[in-house]
């Protein structure tokens, strides 16, 4: 049996396909200014990767902020209840997720079946969230991949006292003007993230096993300093941009075994 | 004693020299120098602007987000209390200030007596702020003038983010591709700051006339959606930019 995730963030898409619980196929794409269109593209990209055609699937379930307009056959579940069972089939042992998104975050907590049981969301503010970044790296003219490495042996960081990543950036400007390293400031401005997301964990309380997932996982530099806040390792997905999408396609299958039909799930 | 004021703002330091109780001259110095700097270089100019004896001594009153990196300021006061004092100045009497910059915006109301009743005010966020304005202007490739004539003829409104000017960003860019006209585009970018700025004024209260004051009050059209959204007449300064810098001159006359 064939099932697909499609999860269309505010940023990038992601789709998996899965088959007897293995991932057999996936693709990633910036998110374009159609969502409809941008959910298509990007399922017809993973169908390809696993060498498959869309008529083949048994159950298809969309997430994301344009879950809901995704032009073919599917079920539309939250990104919480879809991140929560994503983790939960790599890491069963994970009871906290942060995960970090191109314009959101969420800090979630799970029991041991995998449910969620309690979560924090911020989607309303550019701070912690994967556009920060974007915004300091643009700014101070780095590629986002770089910036942990170019923020290494910084002696001093600055901290940057800003939270608005409007105000932030040009603080870090005012630094980079006078002189400051630049090793500092990305350090700083690392410090930054690090710390406005810890704060959403400590809404939920954090308790072992703790897992990082989304873009943002991707830097090592901020995953460092959170663990370091956390006093704890994060346990990090092979590819922790596509869980939403893996969860989602967990979700199609649980979907389609249990034969609830619409809507009667999360 | 030739009192100077001088804002040290996020995008400018604005400077007023008082003598007598009276404005003697002022200044605006639009700045990407250090605060110190730029807020030495405004000094000598008012010095040079201004009737005064040699043996005249002259204070300095530093306001604004940058007030503490003036070095040789004789005293320091908040941005409230210098608006507060700067619109008492002008109208006399009671009312609501609301004091919109670059890097921050406050709503101050105030008693007969000049006395702060309430304030309140947001410089954690850029919304609602001048920055707003110019990461929009930076986005359409446009001056604020003329963002603001487009958005005062415009009949329509593109609406984006009043939460965070970044989202809001993106917000912009997505309505030119959806099409949106231009003026529609800078009406709902308008339209974010005012909501926003109608938020902090409500936490004070705003009886009959609302005193708009700071660089965004160059925005016709903000003053005028003030006004429809809380139905109270708004007035500008002739110089809103310097109510700040004259109320710290004020608080040493």
């Amino acid at each position: 049996m064939f099932y697909a995730g499609v999860d269309v963030g505010s940023r990038t898409a992601k789709a998996i396909i899965l088959h007897d619980g293995r991932q057999m196929g996936s693709h990633l794409i910036s998110t374009g200014a159609d969502s409809a269109e941008t959910s298509k593209t990007v399922l017809e990209g993973a169908l390809r990767d696993a060498g498959l055609e869309m008529g083949l699937l048994k159950g298809i379930v969309t997430t994301g902020y344009g879950r809901y307009i995704a032009p073919f056959p599917h079920e539309s579940i939250t990104e919480i209840a879809c991140h929560t069972r994503g983790v939960h089939q790599v890491f069963p042992s994970a009871r906290t997720i942060l995960d970090m998104g191109g314009q959101d975050c969420k800090a979630i907590r799970l029991n041991e079946s995998g449910d969620h049981i309690n979560f924090v969301m911020n989607d309303k503010c550019a701070a912690g969230t994967g556009r920060f970044l974007e915004v300091l790296a643009r700014s101070l003219d780095v590629r986002l991949e770089e910036m942990t490495t170019l923020a290494l042996g910084a002696d001093n960081p600055i901290r940057i006292s800003s939270v608005c990543a409007v105000f932030a950036k040009e603080e870090a400007l005012s630094h980079r003007r006078r002189g400051v390293p630049l090793n500092a400031i990305l350090a700083g401005v690392l410090d930054s993230v690090a710390e406005r997301v810890f704060k959403l964990i400590n809404v939920v309380g954090l308790e072992e096993d703790f897992v990082i997932t989304g873009g943002i996982a991707l830097n090592a530099g901020v995953v460092r300093r959170i663990e370091q806040r956390a006093k704890m390792r994060a346990l990090i997905p092979p590819e922790p941009q596509l869980t939403g999408a893996m969860g989602a396609a967990w979700l199609a299958k649980h979907l389609d075994e249990s034969k609830l039909g619409k809507g009667g799930y999360a | 004693m030739l009192i100077v004021g001088i804002d040290v703002g996020q995008h400018g330091i604005k400077a007023v020299g008082v003598k007598d109780s009276a404005i003697a001259s002022q200044e605006v110095l639009q700045s990407g120098s250090e605060a110190n700097v730029g807020a030495g270089e405004i000094l000598e100019r008012i010095l040079a602007q201004s009737p005064h004896s040699d043996n005249e001594a002259v204070k300095v009153v530093a306001t604004g987000l940058g007030r503490k990196e003036v070095s040789f300021a004789d005293l320091r006061r908040t941005q409230e209390h210098c608006v507060a004092k700067g619109a008492h100045f002008l109208m006399g009497g009671a009312c609501t200030i609301l004091d919109a910059g670059a890097g921050g915006c406050r709503a101050v109301r105030i008693g007969p007596t000049g006395k702060v009743l309430e304030f309140s005010g947001n410089s954690k966020c850029a919304c609602g702020t001048g920055s707003f304005f110019t990461t929009a202007c930076e986005v359409l490739q446009i001056g604020m003038d003329r963002l603001d004539e487009l958005a005062l003829q415009a009949e329509g409104l593109a609406g984006v983010s009043t939460t965070c000017a970044v989202f809001a960003e993106s917000a912009i860019i997505s309505n030119v591709h959806r099409g949106f006209g231009l003026g529609d585009i800078c009406a709902g970018i308008c339209d974010s700051v005012t909501t926003r700025l109608t938020d902090v004024v409500h936490r004070v209260g705003v009886e009959e006339e609302l005193f708009f004051c700071g660089g965004v009050a160059l925005m016709r059209t903000v003053g005028k959606m003030l006004e429809a959204q809380l139905g109270v007449k708004v007035h500008v300064p002739e110089a809103p930019l310097l109510v700040a810098a004259l109320g710290a001159a004020l608080s040493l006359a």
